[in-house]
C-alpha cells in the first residue's frame, strides 16, 4: 500500500499527518489539494500558520490564547472580577462566552491531570492560578468547569483540595441532560448522572 | 429468545458462512479441529463482544485476512426480531495505529460497547469452564462480571470506569514511588514539607518565577484521594451488586446441584473481598469503608506500585460441603459444581431479563452421565440449545435411541449439522 512521493511532498504529507484527526489518506488528499492550489492561496495558509504562531501568546493573567496581553476579557471593565471560571482548554472559553450569561473571568489550565500520560498538577497552569489568587484578593469564587471525564473530575477534586485551605468559595458546574435535545439522544453516562443529581420540583 | 440466523465473515476457519435455525436442539458434529467450537464461540461472542476462549481478537481472524465479523439475528420472547453484529478490524487494514471494533444493533452503528451488552443472551458451558472451580480468581471474577453485566448496564459501566480509574491510580503510585527514591538522595521533599515555598509565600511577579513557584505540598494520601474518591464510588457499586448476586447464585446453584445429582451435597459461594462489607450495607456506606481502606494502604501501594485491594483482586470461594471445592472436590464433583453454576446463571438471566437465554454446550454431553444429562435437558426444555460432539456414532454410542440421548426424553425438534474444514452441512 505504501506509495512513494518526492521528498518535499512526503514531508508535507508527514506534517499534515501529525495533526489530530488526520490519517494517512486524508493527509495525502490535503497535500495534493494544497499543491493544486495557486501559489497565493497555498502560501496564505503557510503565512496564517506562521503569523498565528508568532502573534498568539498566553495571557499572563488567565493563560488563554491571545494576541494582546492581557487578553480582552481580562482587560474588560465590564466583567465581574470576583468570579473566575476554570476550564481545561481555550476552546471551552469560546463555548462559555457564546452563552453570554457568564460575566466573570476565566482561567485556562491547558489540560487535565492524567498520571497515565504523565501529566501531573505541575504540568497544567495551576501554579499560575494560585499566583493569581494571591495577587488578586478580590477573587471570591472559583467555578470549576472541567470536562465531565474521569480526568476532568480528578482535576476538579485536586483544585478543590488546593483551594480548601484558602477559604475561597469553590463550585462546580452541574451535569445533566442537554436542553433542546431529545432524551433519547442523551448518552447513558449523562442520563445516569442526571438521574443521580435529580431535583425536586 | 431464539437464534434465527448466524452470519460469519473471516471468523476463525470460516471465510463466509450463513446458517438459519429453528427452535429446538442443534447438534454440530464432525472430526476434531474442523470448526465446531468456533460456531459456538461466534454465537457467544455476540452476548458480550468477548470470546469464551481468548481475550485476543487477533486470534479470531481467519488466517491471511484483516478483519472478522459475527452477526446474529434472533427472535426475542417479547416477539421482536433483532440483530446484533460485532466486527473487529486490524490496525494495519485501517492504516492506523489502533484497531477498530465495529458494533451494530438492528443495523444501527453503536459506539459504546456498554450499549451492546444485554441485548442477546447466551450461556456457554465449555471444557474451559472447569477453571471457574479449579483455576485462579480471575476466571471467577469474569463469571460474576459477565453474568451481572448482562442484567445491569450500570454495572458494566462501573466496571469500565473502575478499570480506567485504577490505571490512573496505579500510574500515580509508580510516579510517587520514583519521585520518592529520587528525592531521598536530594531531600527535596523534606525541605518542602518543612515549610518550603507554597501558598503562604510572598507573591511573585515575573514570569520566570512561575517555574520556581511550587504547588503546596500534599501528603501521599491527599494526592491519591483525588482518584480514590471516584474509585471508591465505582468499587462500592460493583461490590454491592456482586454481594447481592453471589447470594442469589449460591442459592440457585445449590438447588440445581441437588437436582442434578440427587445428593444432599451442599454448594455454597462466598465472596472474598476486603472484609467488613456486606450486602446489607448501602452503596454509600460501602464507599466510605472502601475509601478509608484505600487511603490506609497508600504507603504499601506506593511501595508495590499497584493497588493491592479492590474488586479487581477479590475472589469467589466455591465450597462443597463447606470445604473449598478447588482442593477438596473430585474431578466429577467439580464438573457438577460448574454445571450447577452455569444453570444458576441461565436461570438468573431468565428471571431478571424475562428472556430465555440460548444454551451452548461445547463437548460436554459425553462427559455427563445419563441422569445428569437428562436433568440438564429437563431444566432447559424451553431453551434453544446448540451443542457439539465429535462424531454422530460416538455421540450415540450405547444408545438404542439417539434422540433419547440428546433430548433427555423431552419432546424436542432435533437438527444435525456435519462440520468439516470450515463448511457446515445440514443433515
Amino acid at each position: 500500500m505504501a506509495m512513494r512521493f518526492s521528498p518535499a511532498i512526503t514531508r508535507l504529507i508527514a506534517e499534515l499527518n501529525k495533526l489530530p484527526g488526520i490519517g494517512a489518506k486524508t493527509a495525502q488528499r490535503l497535500a495534493f489539494h494544497i499543491l493544486a492550489q495557486d501559489n497565493e492561496q497555498a502560501l496564505a495558509l503557510a503565512d496564517a500558520i506562521r503569523d498565528a504562531k508568532q502573534d498568539v501568546t498566553l495571557c499572563s493573567e488567565c493563560c488563554n490564547l491571545t494576541e494582546d496581553d492581557p487578553c480582552d476579557i481580562c482587560r474588560s471593565q465590564n466583567r465581574d472580577r470576583s468570579v473566575v471560571c476554570v476550564v481545561e482548554n481555550p476552546r471551552d472559553v469560546s463555548v462559555m462566552e457564546r452563552v453570554q450569561n457568564f460575566d466573570g473571568l476565566y482561567h485556562v489550565l491547558h489540560g487535565a491531570i492524567s498520571p497515565m500520560e504523565d501529566i501531573g498538577p505541575e504540568d497544567i497552569k495551576l501554579r499560575e492560578l494560585l499566583q493569581r489568587l494571591q495577587q488578586h484578593q478580590e477573587i471570591e469564587e472559583i467555578i470549576l468547569a472541567m470536562n465531565p471525564s474521569i480526568e476532568g473530575e480528578a482535576t476538579a477534586l485536586y483544585i478543590a483540595r488546593l483551594l480548601h485551605k484558602t477559604g475561597i468559595k469553590t463550585t462546580q458546574l452541574s451535569h445533566g441532560i442537554p436542553m433542546g435535545a431529545d432524551l433519547e439522544y442523551a448518552d447513558a453516562e449523562t442520563l445516569s448522572r442526571a438521574l443521580k443529581n435529580r431535583q425536586e420540583l | 429468545m431464539r437464534l434465527t440466523s448466524l452470519k460469519l465473515t473471516n471468523f476463525r476457519n470460516y471465510g463466509k458462512l450463513e446458517l438459519s435455525f429453528e427452535d429446538g436442539i442443534h447438534v454440530f458434529y464432525g472430526d476434531n479441529a474442523q470448526g465446531k467450537t468456533n460456531l459456538l464461540e461466534a454465537i457467544f461472542l455476540c452476548t458480550c463482544a468477548r470470546s469464551h476462549r481468548t481475550g485476543r481478537d487477533e486470534e479470531l481472524i481467519l488466517h491471511g485476512e484483516n478483519f472478522y465479523k459475527s452477526e446474529v439475528e434472533f427472535l426475542t420472547d417479547r416477539g421482536l426480531e433483532e440483530k446484533v453484529s460485532f466486527a473487529y478490524i486490524q490496525a494495519e487494514a485501517l492504516n492506523s495505529s489502533r484497531s477498530l471494533r465495529k458494533m451494530s444493533y438492528n443495523d444501527i452503528e453503536v459506539s459504546n460497547i456498554s450499549e451492546m451488552i444485554g441485548l442477546f443472551h447466551a450461556v456457554i458451558f465449555a471444557p474451559e469452564d472447569l477453571q471457574i472451580v479449579k483455576g485462579g480468581p480471575g476466571g471467577r471474577r469474569r463469571f460474576l462480571d459477565l453474568l451481572i453485566s448482562q442484567i445491569s448496564r450500570p454495572y458494566f459501566r462501573a466496571l469500565q470506569r473502575y478499570s480506567h480509574l485504577l490505571s490512573q491510580r496505579n500510574s500515580l503510585l509508580k510516579i510517587i514511588r520514583e519521585r520518592g527514591s529520587a528525592n531521598r538522595s536530594s531531600s527535596k521533599r523534606t525541605d518542602m514539607a518543612a515549610g518550603g515555598p507554597g501558598l503562604a509565600t510572598e507573591a511573585k511577579d515575573t514570569a520566570d518565577d512561575i517555574e520556581t513557584l511550587e504547588l503546596p505540598p500534599m501528603t501521599i494520601q491527599e494526592e491519591l484521594s483525588v482518584w480514590d474518591r471516584s474509585l471508591a464510588a465505582e468499587a462500592a457499586h460493583i461490590l454491592k451488586q456482586r454481594l447481592d448476586y453471589v447470594e442469589q447464585i449460591s442459592n440457585s446453584a445449590s438447588l440445581s446441584l441437588a437436582y442434578l445429582t440427587d445428593s444432599n451435597e451442599e454448594l455454597s459461594l462466598k465472596y472474598k473481598g476486603i472484609g467488613g462489607i456486606s450486602h446489607l450495607q448501602s452503596e454509600g456506606e460501602i464507599a466510605a469503608i472502601f475509601y478509608a481502606r484505600l487511603q490506609r494502604s497508600a504507603e504499601d501501594d506506593v511501595f508495590r506500585g499497584s493497588t493491592s485491594l479492590g474488586p479487581h483482586r477479590d475472589d469467589l470461594e466455591v465450597n462443597l460441603n463447606e470445604y473449598p471445592a478447588r482442593t477438596y472436590a473430585s474431578q466429577g464433583q467439580q464438573r457438577s459444581l460448574v454445571l450447577s453454576l452455569k444453570i444458576a446463571e441461565l436461570l438468573l438471566l431468565r428471571e431478571r431479563t424475562g428472556e430465555r437465554p440460548i444454551l451452548l454446550l461445547d463437548d460436554v454431553m459425553s462427559e455427563l452421565d445419563s441422569k445428569r444429562r437428562e436433568r440438564l435437558l429437563e431444566i432447559v426444555k424451553d431453551h434453544q440449545v446448540f451443542m457439539t460432539g465429535t462424531d454422530k456414532e460416538h455421540m450415540f454410542e450405547n444408545n438404542d435411541d439417539p434422540t433419547q440421548f440428546l433430548t433427555g426424553g423431552q419432546e424436542r425438534s432435533m437438527y444435525f449439522y456435519y462440520v468439516k474444514a470450515g463448511s457446515v452441512t445440514p443433515v
